[in-house]
């Protein structure tokens, strides 16, 4: 159009005409549309346009649709794992790792990080681990290309941080941006802390392999479902791998009445329920209070069942039986306690020696000492501090304090027994001792039975294997016309642009065809002057030279310039002939 | 060619290719479609529900639908226990917990931003479904009738139901754990029951404390705890009489066994004394570690740890001097109870008497024989009415126990929904979304082949103008 404006001068000035558009830049031709004629013509081809218009709106919708149906996403849908146990105390863990004590011995409270339940880290990834897959795919009717490996692919775990971690890590990502070589170690240093919780993703579409081309799809119930499974199946891999779900040990079954003497039969019956109890003992105070929906006793209530039982039943006839030196055979009875005061005894020393022997090491051990130096003044601070290992030898020793004094017990006891029993004059075992000690039995069988039922019933409890706690499968891909609908409104809008553009420029061809045959005319036009000028300079040519040769022959000779053409018109007078 | 003739040949096409859409749709729905299926609900609005509770305080979570239990009593109702095994159905069986599409979304928003506030985290990890919907496919018989099916997921809900009542709701032993009271002598039986009331009491008192609402004619758990601790008085005055008059019906072989037991637990007191004497100059002997606080850059900066090893020290002490404590409060009860026997306290309670110049006291006195066996027949009196007044209190105890269940648990709480049968048909809701989704593309280009069509005939026309 530049072009065009530089020409103005030369333009039509026609009051009538208000818009001219000037199509040929040809500084030697120039030529107009008029836009109303080209509406003009668009009012003559709606027949045909209006049709083209519908068709690319519907192409513009549809093609959205189309494309999702053919490229739709792949659903993910995601779960919350909050893991609810039990870890022993932070101050335990070093040692644990060490081995220097037992978890028995630790102290534990709730897993607030992603620490294991034997102190160790947890290690997430055993979600995608073989069993936990393969155990969440058994009974589940899938197509076959949904197997361990491809579910494995199409799984994603996310851990959280902490709130004060994130922070940290945001301010120093910040520091890392700015090339802050400090912020580099800072963060690579960083120790971050996990919350108790990650998050577990499974996203839909199984490819057998990388390469292949082929994607299986589940139903999205089946995907929250698998999901839910997976979880449920890594809760149970925690609890086969972390809780003690060790059944008390049956001690009575094996205690021979017949062939053992009395005194021996309740000294295993004795042991047998010392054993039983300690082993409920041992359990956390969550599992001593859980009531069974079977008999609405808690363990608590079979300890002291036990404990009754012990005093009222076992204590009793063991009183009755070793104060009477009630026996089968009283040699063979004072020879077998004489031995087990002898090893007693053994044990005792060895014990002794040990105690002894720490003791030393503890009067001459030198702990660590440290020195504070102080930046603001010269002066300097000092403070002791026991190692791990003192204080570990102090603990060895409280532990051989308990034991010496066990094995006193049990060497006074065997004394007096011993003293007992061979002072005594022999009873013969009568039935009615028999049949006592066979009630004992049967009873302590009944209760160890009780207990066992109990422990199994606690063991598959809710309560007890509920390691992990997941939120359902949650996840929702937006409906076949919501997820396209921003697509199809663009679609319908340049559908919309490109069918009036088309409409637009079949307007516009024929403008340009008139202004094509009116060159083709304009230059017959021209071509026509130039050649009727050309026939009147030749008419000329040939009046001059005749009028010369007169002249010539008049004597008289007039000089002809080729550059003025005598006698020729103008291009008005051109365009007017 | 008139204008009507291409609405009318394009509606002509439309409806093909939607008819065409449809058929394509019905094949390939045939081949996808699952198995018929019976559908039903549960939903659980007891207290706690909301919270991942059952009614009896503990995690509850409803993995017990598909228990071995259920499942093979539900066959067993169903009449197809031959049939089936447990493993079959459980392998159809679907429970999927309903979750508000509020929870969905957090859960989304959670996932996408990873660091949501907390209480976002605490809606979506500590939410607990209360409704679940539970649906039994039918693709492990094919033959199987839909009123069969129906018949079996009805059945599943029933037994889950009722063992739901049974595993959430509190219960009552009805047997003593020690069997053969009569067997024993007088202070072992009372020991035994006071044992076992002392539980039943506890018990009692955790669920009044659970559900203090809670009444059966006027009456609460605590009422229940209340008649308990009257039954221990009355125990404690038996105790008394029997121990007091040294009532036994072996009165020797009772006595050997307070003396066995004091001489055993006075070694364990000996050799617990020499341990606490060494734990306790080890306690004085350790050190504690000093701690240093320096302040640089104006904050405090701790030197030195404690890991806790004096506190160990002075916990394992006070563990040796509770143990101490609890031999010599033994060692105490029986030597008591053997002076009773001896006469021991006879003798000193006359001893006293004499010197204060007091009347005779009638329990200091030594039995008759005569009168060793009246009061033998007063005890075995009281103990028959002790018996008898535990067993009312448990039978009451039991009654309110299986109505406070019926409380907690009954169809309103635990509501199960009719079992619907569906077959996914042609005139199921994904047979519909099936078909617009296959034969919306084809009308689609059946449209746009019309208009194409329409567009040219238009243009050829123009042309012939």
């Amino acid at each position: 159009m530049d072009n065009n404006e530089n020409r103005k001068d030369i333009l039509p000035t026609d009051p009538n005409r208000q818009i001219q558009l000037v199509v040929n830049n040809n500084q030697d031709e120039d030529g107009t549309i008029d836009l109303g004629n080209v509406f003009h013509n668009m009012k003559l081809k709606k027949r045909v346009f209006a049709w083209v218009l519908v068709l690319c709106l519907t192409i513009g919708l549809c093609a959205p649709l189309l494309l999702y149906q053919f490229s739709k996403p792949e659903l993910t849908v995601s779960s919350v794992v909050t893991l609810r146990y039990e870890v022993p105390m932070a101050r335990y863990r070093t040692a644990l790792k060490n081995g220097s004590i037992t978890l028995a011995e630790a102290e534990f409270e709730p897993v607030s990080d992603l620490t294991a339940p034997d102190g160790e880290d947890l290690d997430v990834n055993q979600v995608t681990s073989s069993y936990v897959l393969q155990t969440a795919l058994d009974g589940m009717n899938l197509p076959e290309a949904v197997n361990v490996e491809t579910l494995r692919a199409n799984i994603s775990i996310q851990t959280v941080l902490t709130e004060e971690s994130q922070r940290t890590k945001e301010s120093l990502a910040g520091l890392a941006e700015a090339k802050n070589a400090e912020a580099y170690t800072r963060l690579q240093n960083a120790q971050m802390k996990y919350q108790n919780r990650f998050i577990v993703s499974l996203t839909n579409g199984f490819k057998e392999d990388e390469e292949s081309r082929v994607v299986t799809e589940i139903k999205d119930s089946e995907l929250k479902l698998l999901l839910d499974r997976i979880l449920t199946a890594y809760n149970d891999y925690l609890v086969k791998t972390y809780a003690d779900v060790k059944l008390p040990n049956d001690a009575f079954s094996v205690i021979d009445a017949s062939e053992l003497d009395i005194l021996d039969s309740l000294d295993q019956l004795r042991a047998g329920i010392d054993g039983l109890y300690n082993y409920c003992d041992e359990k956390p105070d969550t599992v001593k209070a859980y009531r069974s929906w079977q008999t609405g006793r808690s363990l608590e209530d079979w300890m002291e069942t036990l404990e009754t039982f012990k005093s009222i039943n076992v204590d009793y006839l063991y009183a009755m039986v070793s104060e009477n030196a009630i026996t089968r055979d009283k040699n063979a009875l004072l020879t077998s306690w004489k031995y087990l005061l002898r090893t007693a005894q053994n044990d005792l020393e060895e014990v002794n020696e040990n105690i002894a022997e720490t003791q030393k090491i503890l009067a001459s051990y030198k702990n660590d000492e440290v020195f504070i130096s102080m930046q603001e003044s010269d002066a300097a601070k000092s403070t002791k501090a026991s190692t791990e290992y003192y204080n570990e030898l102090v603990l060895k020793q409280t532990a051989n304090y308990e034991k010496a004094a066990e094995l006193k017990a049990s060497i006074a006891d065997y004394e007096d027994r011993i003293r007992r029993l061979d002072a005594a004059k022999e009873t013969e075992v009568s039935e009615e001792v028999e049949a006592e000690l066979a009630r004992s039995l049967a009873s302590a069988q009944e209760m160890y039975n009780s207990v066992k039922a109990h422990m199994e019933e606690v063991f598959a409890s809710r309560m007890y294997t509920t390691f992990e706690d997941h939120s359902a499968a949650q996840g929702k891909l937006p409906s076949f016309l919501a997820a396209s609908l921003k697509k199809m409104i663009i679609g319908g809008v340049v559908g919309a642009i490109l069918a009036c553009g088309l409409w637009f420029l079949a307007a516009l061809i024929p403008e340009f065809s008139k202004n094509s045959e009116f060159r083709i005319q304009n230059s017959e036009l021209k071509g026509t002057k130039k050649s009727l000028r050309q026939a009147q300079d030749d008419k000329n040519n040939s009046e001059f030279r005749i009028q010369n040769s007169e002249l010539e022959k008049e004597g008289t000779t007039v000089k002809r310039d080729s550059s003025t053409s005598v006698g020729m018109t103008t291009g008005k007078e051109a365009d007017a002939e | 060619m008139k204008k009507t003739h291409w609405f009318r040949n394009t509606l002509i096409v439309l409806i093909c290719c939607g008819l065409v859409g449809t058929i394509l749709a019905a094949v390939l729905f045939s081949g996808e479609a699952g198995s018929p299926y019976a559908a039903s609900s549960i939903q659980f609005s007891f207290e706690g529900a909301a919270d991942g509770k059952a009614p009896n305080g503990y995690a509850f979570d409803v993995s017990g639908l598909t228990s071995d239990e259920v499942l093979n009593e539900a066959l067993e109702t169903a009449g197809l226990a031959g049939a089936y095994t447990a493993e079959q159905v459980r392998g159809s069986l679907n429970v999927t917990g309903v979750y508000p599409e509020k929870i969905a979304e957090q859960m989304t928003k959670y996932v996408s931003l990873l660091s949501a506030d907390a209480g976002t985290q605490a809606a979506v990890s500590d939410y607990h479904a209360t409704q679940y919907s539970v649906t039994l496919y039918n693709d492990f018989d094919k033959s199987i009738s839909s009123g069969k099916l129906t018949e079996l997921l009805g059945a599943i809900m029933t037994a889950y139901r009722a063992r739901f009542t049974k595993v959430y709701g509190p219960s009552l032993t009805k047997t003593d754990p020690i069997a053969n009271l009569p067997d024993y002598d007088y202070a072992q039986q009372l020991e035994a029951i006071s044992e076992s009331v002392k539980q039943q009491s506890r018990y009692a008192e955790e669920l009044a404390e659970m559900a203090p609402d809670f009444l059966l004619s006027g009456k609460g758990f605590g009422d229940i705890a209340v008649q308990y601790e009257s039954l221990e008085s009355d125990i404690n005055r038996l105790d008394a009489t029997i121990t007091l008059n040294a009532v036994s019906k072996d009165r020797e072989r009772l006595q050997k066994r307070y003396e066995t037991e004091i001489r055993t637990q006075q070694y364990q007191l000996d050799s617990l004394n020499e341990e606490l004497k060494l734990i306790e100059a080890q306690v004085d002997a350790y050190d504690k570690d000093g701690i240093v606080y320096v302040s640089a850059n104006g904050s405090l900066q701790k030197v030195g740890s404690d890991d806790g090893t004096y506190d160990k020290l002075v916990k394992k002490r006070k563990e040796v001097t509770d143990k101490i404590a609890e031999i010599n409060a033994k060692i105490a009860l029986y030597q008591s109870r053997l002076d009773d026997m001896t006469g021991v306290a006879a003798k000193a309670a006359k001893a006293a008497q004499a010197t204060e110049g007091a009347e005779d006291l009638a329990a200091a006195e030594e039995l008759t024989a005569r009168e060793k066996k009246q009061l033998q027949e007063t005890v075995d009196k009281k103990l028959e009415a002790l018996i008898a007044k535990k067993n009312e209190i448990e039978a009451d105890f039991s009654v309110m126990l299986e109505a406070y269940t019926a409380r907690e648990i009954n169809e309103k709480t635990v509501f199960v929904d009719k079992v619907k049968y569906k077959a996914p048909g042609l005139l199921s809701g994904a047979f519909a979304v099936k078909a617009i989704k296959t034969a919306g593309p084809l009308c689609a280009v059946g449209f746009m082949v019309c208009m194409v069509l329409l567009i040219i005939s238009r243009r050829k026309e123009e042309k012939a103008r």
